[in-house]
């Protein structure tokens, strides 16, 4: 069973992102900022999928991936769906490169943002 | 809310008495204070569109579980309307057989009334013949009983050598009187069962009669019976099937209403920016960091470039 962390500055975006995997049971946490995720993601191995926005305050989405990737997370098996209103080609391209699996541009919807977790978790 | 923000406006702030002088060297500080106080109720309404967001986002979840909580409860009603027959069968086919079962009784009942009836019939017929024998038995014995009182009184006249056949008719009428007594009981017992007899006839006439007549009633309602069940069922199957699309109409819909929730959610951030933006504009002292988060896209220089657009998904 997969823990996933969900790292977006939108209150409404981290709940919407919770009730949309509800129907899984998956375990769920949450982080505020980049900041925040790059801490509690080293806090937790168990942490195995990151739901990651781009445009964050302290440190963005891009940058966070990068710092995992850095670090060898993502080797060990840190799977990253970005989820963010970005669409531009050369920010997909940078997280590609960082070790993301897919990039999802808001509004979702929910059974999309399922399948995509489901996809990578596999 | 906006009362704050509306005495701050410049416009009503600019308004002056006549013969008062504008103090333009307060003029920037008070610029200043409306984009602060302007920041701080476009923070305060995008807190409550955000505590807002949330909690439809909440109900929209919680109506939706309780229509699937609903929808499953109506699916488990009307499964047990289509197998809550005996063995799992479904109400059609079981009020059919039942149908089926009635219709055959009654015309079973009609067969054994008809054969109660010929049978009471048989009866009568050898009873009264029996009442016929008993009265020619009855006739013969006062005929016998006439004969022995001739015999005695001619015997009497031939004197002792009449003796022999004085004793014999005194047998004969002796057996003659046992004879009427029998044949009295008879005609008694006969005169019981008569009447018995006609009521037994009487009444399966009217059994037969009764089950016909009701035979045919119910054939009349076994029919508007099997429309019934057929019309139960084949409304059951619709709303079993009915009942499935509402509900993906509804999951729908509720996507749909999540993802204006979201762009709501995405216009409310955007406007957060903005609102940092013109406050660091008015605060040069601040610098750039009021604007808060930096968004990359802009600071891409090829802004043509190929863009995902909402809603879509890239797998890598």
């Amino acid at each position: 069973m997969s823990k996933i962390i969900i790292v977006d500055d939108s209150n409404t975006m981290r709940q919407q992102v919770r009730q949309a995997l509800a129907p899984t049971g998956i375990t769920l946490v949450e982080a505020v900022d980049g900041q925040d995720g790059l801490t509690k993601v080293k806090a937790d191995p168990a942490i195995d999928i990151m739901i990651l926005d781009v445009n964050m305050p302290r440190m963005n989405g891009i940058e966070l991936a990068e710092a995992l990737h850095k670090e060898g997370r993502i080797a060990k098996g840190l799977k990253i769906i970005m989820l963010t209103t970005e669409g531009h080609a050369e920010l997909i391209q940078r997280a590609k490169a960082a070790g993301a699996k897919g990039w999802i541009v808001k509004p979702f919807k929910p059974e999309m943002l399922l399948a995509t977790v489901k996809k990578v978790a596999v | 809310m906006f009362r704050n923000l509306l005495s701050w406006l410049p416009w009503r702030r600019h308004t002056v008495s006549p013969g008062e002088s504008i103090d333009a060297a307060n003029e920037p500080l008070r610029l200043e204070a409306v984009q602060r106080e302007a920041s701080v109720e476009v923070d305060a309404v995008l807190h409550c569109t955000e505590a807002a967001t949330i909690a439809i986002s909440k109900d929209l979840e919680h109506i939706v579980a309780e229509v699937q909580s609903f929808i499953a409860e109506i699916k488990t009603s009307l499964g047990a309307l289509q197998n809550s027959g005996s063995g799992g069968s479904c109400v059609s086919a079981t009020l059919t057989h039942q149908c089926t079962a009635v219709t055959g009784f009654l015309t079973e009942l009609k067969l054994v009334a008809l054969q109660q009836r010929q049978a009471a019939g048989q009866m009568l017929k050898t009873s009264r013949a029996v009442d016929e024998a008993a009265r020619s038995v009855s006739q013969i014995s006062i005929a016998s009983r006439l004969l022995c009182m001739n015999t005695m009184i001619e015997a009497g006249r031939l004197g002792e050598a009449g003796e022999p056949m004085v004793v014999i008719a005194d047998q004969m009428r002796s057996l003659s009187e046992q004879i009427d007594r029998s044949n009295k009981e008879i005609a008694a017992s006969m005169g019981k069962l008569l009447p018995i007899l006609q009521d037994i006839d009487d009444s399966s006439a009217r059994i037969e009669t009764r089950a016909g007549q009701f035979a045919g009633d119910f054939a009349v309602r076994a029919r508007d019976v099997g429309v019934i069940a057929d019309q139960l069922q084949t409304t059951a199957t619709a709303a079993l099937g009915g009942s499935d699309r509402k509900l993906e109409a509804i999951l729908g819909c509720s996507h749909r209403a999540i993802e204006s929730l979201q762009t709501q959610d995405i216009v409310s951030q955007r406007l957060k920016r903005v609102m940092r933006v013109l406050g660091a504009a008015g605060d040069p002292a601040s610098g750039s960091g009021q604007a808060g988060i930096t968004y990359l896209s802009e600071t891409l220089s090829d802004v043509d470039a190929r863009q995902l657009q909402a809603g879509e998904v890239q797998m890598f």
